[in-house]
C-alpha cells in the first residue's frame, strides 16, 4: 500500500520509522522532488525484500547493514522480485529511486504541477499481455485496478452487479469506472447513483467502500439485452489517477415474462378450451366448481406483476331463464346466493412470493367478486420463477334462483409484469 | 516549424472538439435519460390474435418536461403483432385504474402511429408518481402468435422528442386466455296443503263458509305456477239423503255471488305472495272465476281441473287460502253427509 497521502505530501528528507514491519527506510530525494520518499518492507526470514518491481535505484543514501541484504537480495532474487511490490499491511514502496530534482505540486487555483528531471519519459511500454510504466508519473500513480467482477447473477434486465477489484490501492484510493454498452463506441460512466451517465464528475470517484467493497453493487439503469463492458481506474490525490484496467463484460438480459392457464381438479397442465361445470347448483348449498384455474406466471420484472380475472357477465347469467346469479365479494355460507372467486394456492420455485390479493385471501365459503373489470387476484413484487398459482369458483342458488341449465360465465384471465 | 506548430496546433483544437462532441454524435440525449422506476402494460386480452385494448402505468424515474409517451409493441415471429395505424382510433381513458396510481397527465387519443409505435401526447410527469391510462382495444391492437417474452418499450420524451425515461417491457401471449364456467340450477317444486279435510258446517239460507285450506307453492320455476281444482260431485252430495246442492253459476271468469243465488262455490284468496319474481295472480282463464271478492263469492267448482290462481316467476312461499262457500234453500232435504271432494293441484311453469 502507498504511504497515506497526508504524510505523503509532507516527506521532507527525512527518516520514517512505521510499524514493526519495517526495519529500515530507503532516504532517497537527494533532489528537489520529495515524493519519492516511500516505506518498503524487509523479510527477515527470508531476507529478502518481499517484491520488488523494477526500479532504478541511484544516489540512495542507505543505513545500517541494511544495504547490504538488499544488494545480496536483489542479485540473488532480481528477476523473482521483479513483479512485485514491497508492502506491510498499510504501506507499500513504490519506487527505490529518485530523481534528479524537479518541483513537486506546483499548483494555482485550478492546476497543478508535478515536476520532476532526469527520471525515465512517462511513455507506457506495452506488449501484448504486459504494459510498463517508467518513470515518475507512473510510480506515483495508485495501483491500477484489475478487472472489476461484472455479472449478471439475477437474470437482471436493466442492471448489472460490479465488484471492484481495489488492486491493493489503500482504502482511500477512489475508483472511476466506465462503462460501455456497445464496445467503446460510446463510453459513459458510472455516476455516484450507479446510474451510467455521459459525464464522468469529482463525484463519481468513490472509494471502493463506497463502490460496494467485496459486496459490489448494482449498476442500474441500462438496456435490456445488452452486453456492457466496464474498466476501472484508480486514484489517491492529484497525480496518482492511474488509466483504467483491464475490462470486464456482462449482459442484461430480455423482460422476460411467461404465462399460462390450465383447469383441473389437480395440479396439472392442461389444454384448451378451458371450462369449469359446477354441474347442478343445488338451492342455499354453496357449491364448488370441480375445476380449478391454474396460472402460470413467471417474471424477471423488478417489481413482479400480477395476475388479473374479469368475468364477462359478473356472474353466471342463464339466457333461457332470463335471471343472473351476480358475483360478489361475500360469504357464500350466508349470503343467500352468489358467486365468486377464492385464491387456492400458490407457490413458486424462487424468488416472488406469489400470494393472493384480498378478497381472493377468504377462506371457507368467502369469495371475492369477478365482474367485467380486470381484478388482481394475484400479486407477487418481486421477480419469481416458476410462479403458479390457482383458484377456486365458488356458487350458491336460492330457492328462487330460476332454474336452468345454461348458467354461464367466461372468464378472462391475464397477468402484466412490472419492469 | 512554426507553420507546422501552428498546423498542429489546430489539428489538436479540432481534434479536442470533434472529441468532445463525439458523445453528443453517438449518444445523443440517451445519458440523461433513464429506465422508469417502474412500467408494465397489462392488455384486456392476451389471447393470440386476439383484438384487444389496454393499460399502461408507468413511475418516472427523471426529471424532465414530457410531451409524449411512445409504446412500441412486440414485435414476434410469425403472426405478428397489429397496430392500427389510424392514430385517431387509438383513444384513451383514465377510469379503472389501479389503487394509488394517478391518471396520466394531460393523456389524449394518439397523435400518431409509427409501425409498432403509438405515441400519445402528454404532460409534465412528477418523478416517483406512477400514471397510467387505458388505450382502446377497438381498432386498435391485435396480438400476435402466442409466446412468452415479447418484448416492447415504453419511453417518454421532451417536446424536442429527447428521451426522458425508457424501460421494456414483456407480454405473454397464449393460446386461450378465457375459462368458460357453467352451471344448472335444477328445477324445483314444492306444493302442501295444510289440510285435508274443510268443513263449511251447518248450512242455512245465508252463505255458510269453511274456514279454509292453504295450499303453499314453492318453486325456481322461472314461469311461476298454475294450479288448478276440480270438484268430485261438483256440488255437495248427501248420499243418505240422496240428495245434493249444485254448484252454482258457471265456469266464466266471473265468481257467484250466493248473496242473491244459493248453489256451493270455491273462493281462492290469495294469502301470501312470498319471495322471488313472481306475483300471483288469477287472471281470466287462470283464476279469475275463483277470484271472490266478498264473503259470499266464488266460482263455480267443475269436475275438470279448473285453474285456480298462477304466478309468473319463483316464489319461495306463494300461499293459497281455499274457501268453500254454501246456501241452500229453505226446502234443501236435510242431512249431514253433505260432502265433496276438491283435488288440489300445481304445477311449476319452467
Amino acid at each position: 500500500m502507498r504511504v497515506a497521502s497526508t504524510a505523503e505530501n509532507n516527506f521532507s528528507h527525512m527518516l520514517l520509522s512505521i510499524g514493526a514491519n519495517f526495519r529500515k527506510i530507503i532516504f532517497c530525494g537527494l533532489g528537489v522532488h520529495e515524493k519519492v520518499l516511500e516505506a518498503m518492507r524487509y523479510d527477515s526470514n527470508t531476507e529478502i525484500f518481499s517484491g520488488v518491481k523494477f526500479f532504478v535505484i541511484s544516489r540512495c543514501m542507505l543505513f545500517g547493514n541494511f544495504f547490504k541484504k538488499i544488494q545480496k537480495s536483489f542479485v540473488t532474487t532480481s528477476f523473482l522480485l521483479l513483479f512485485a511490490f514491497p508492502a506491510s499491511t498499510n504501506y507499500q514502496l513504490k519506487s527505490y529511486g529518485f530523481g534528479s530534482g524537479g518541483e513537486e505540486n506546483m499548483s494555482s487555483a485550478n492546476y497543478a504541477m508535478d515536476a520532476i528531471t532526469g527520471e525515465p519519459n512517462s511513455d507506457q511500454l506495452s506488449g501484448t499481455n504486459y504494459d510498463m510504466g517508467p518513470g515518475l508519473i507512473f510510480t506515483q500513480q495508485a495501483n491500477v485496478p484489475p478487472a472489476p467482477a461484472f455479472t449478471n447473477p439475477s437474470s437482471y434486465y436493466n442492471k448489472l452487479l460490479l465488484t471492484l477489484d481495489d488492486g491493493d490501492n489503500p482504502s482511500d484510493a477512489t475508483f472511476a469506472i466506465a462503462i460501455s454498452p456497445d464496445n467503446w463506441v460510446t463510453t459513459l460512466y458510472v455516476q455516484s447513483d450507479n446510474t451510467a451517465g455521459a459525464t464522468l464528475g469529482i463525484e463519481d470517484y468513490q472509494t471502493f467502500a463506497n463502490w460496494g467493497g467485496a459486496s459490489g453493487e448494482l449498476v442500474i439503469g441500462l438496456l435490456s439485452s445488452t452486453t456492457y463492458k466496464v474498466k476501472v481506474k484508480a486514484m489517491q490525490g492529484k497525480f496518482t489517477e492511474t488509466g483504467y484496467g483491464p475490462e470486464a463484460s456482462a449482459a442484461t438480459v430480455a423482460p422476460t415474462l411467461s404465462f399460462d392457464i390450465d383447469v383441473a381438479g389437480t395440479d396439472t397442465e392442461t389444454n384448451p378450451p378451458f371450462a369449469v361445470a359446477f354441474g347442478n347448483l343445488v338451492a342455499n348449498t354453496v357449491t364448488d366448481g370441480p375445476e380449478k384455474v391454474w396460472v402460470d406466471f413467471a417474471t424477471n420484472g423488478t417489481s413482479g406483476g400480477k395476475a388479473y380475472v374479469s368475468s364477462a357477465n359478473a356472474g353466471l347469467s342463464s339466457v333461457s331463464a332470463g335471471s343472473a346469479i351476480p358475483s360478489a365479494t361475500a360469504d357464500l355460507a350466508v349470503a343467500t346466493s352468489g358467486y365468486g372467486a377464492q385464491g387456492s394456492s400458490v407457490s413458486q420455485f424462487s424468488g416472488g412470493p406469489l400470494a393472493f390479493v384480498s378478497p381472493y385471501n377468504g377462506a371457507a365459503a368467502n369469495v371475492g367478486v369477478i365482474d367485467t373489470s380486470l381484478r388482481e387476484i394475484f400479486s407477487s413484487s418481486a421477480p419469481l420463477v416458476g410462479g403458479r398459482g390457482s383458484f377456486l369458483l365458488k356458487a350458491k342458488s336460492s330457492s328462487i334462483t330460476p332454474a336452468a341449465s345454461d348458467y354461464t360465465d367466461l372468464l378472462t384471465v391475464v397477468v402484466s409484469a412490472s419492469f | 516549424m512554426r507553420v507546422f506548430s501552428r498546423t498542429l496546433s489546430l489539428i489538436g483544437i479540432i481534434s479536442l472538439v470533434g472529441v468532445a462532441a463525439l458523445p453528443i454524435l453517438f449518444f445523443g440525449n440517451r445519458a440523461e435519460a433513464a429506465n422508469f422506476t417502474e412500467v408494465y402494460i397489462r392488455l384486456d386480452r392476451l389471447s393470440d390474435s386476439t383484438t384487444t385494448g389496454g393499460m399502461v402505468c408507468a413511475r418516472p424515474a427523471t426529471v424532465g418536461t414530457e410531451a409524449d409517451v411512445q409504446i412500441t409493441f412486440p414485435t414476434v415471429a410469425g403472426t405478428d403483432f397489429t397496430v392500427n395505424t389510424t392514430a385517431s382510433n387509438w383513444t384513451v381513458t383514465t377510469t379503472n385504474l389501479p389503487n394509488g396510481t394517478t391518471a396520466w397527465v394531460s393523456i389524449a387519443t394518439a397523435t400518431g402511429v409509427s409501425g409498432k409505435t403509438v405515441t400519445f401526447p402528454s404532460g409534465d410527469l412528477v418523478v416517483g408518481t406512477t400514471y397510467c391510462f387505458n388505450f382502446s382495444g377497438t381498432n386498435t391492437l391485435t396480438t400476435g402468435a402466442a409466446g412468452n417474452n415479447q418484448t416492447g418499450t415504453v419511453t417518454t420524451r421532451t417536446g424536442a422528442a429527447a428521451t426522458i425515461d425508457s424501460s421494456g417491457y414483456a407480454l405473454s401471449v397464449i393460446s386461450d386466455d378465457q375459462v368458460v364456467v357453467t352451471a344448472t340450477v335444477p328445477s324445483t317444486f314444492s306444493f302442501a296443503l295444510s289440510a285435508n279435510a274443510d268443513s263449511i258446517g251447518t248450512l242455512s239460507t245465508t252463505t255458510a263458509s269453511s274456514t279454509g285450506v292453504t295450499a303453499t307453492m314453492t318453486t325456481n320455476a322461472a314461469g311461476g305456477w298454475v294450479a288448478w281444482v276440480k270438484s268430485l260431485n261438483a256440488g255437495l252430495a248427501s248420499a243418505s239423503a240422496g240428495t245434493s246442492i249444485a254448484t252454482a253459476g258457471s265456469v266464466d271468469n266471473t265468481p257467484s255471488d250466493l248473496a242473491s243465488t244459493t248453489g256451493y262455490v270455491l273462493d281462492v284468496n290469495v294469502t301470501t305472495d312470498g319471495g322471488g319474481t313472481g306475483t300471483i295472480t288469477q287472471a281470466s282463464n287462470w283464476g279469475a272465476e275463483y277470484n271472490g271478492t266478498n264473503t259470499t263469492s266464488g266460482g263455480t267448482l267443475s269436475t275438470t281441473f279448473q285453474p285456480i290462481a298462477a304466478s309468473d316467476g319463483t316464489t319461495d312461499g306463494d300461499v293459497l287460502t281455499l274457501i268453500e262457500r254454501a246456501k241452500i234453500v229453505a226446502t234443501q232435504a236435510a242431512a249431514t253427509d253433505y260432502t265433496d271432494t276438491l283435488t288440489v293441484v300445481a304445477a311449476g311453469r319452467f
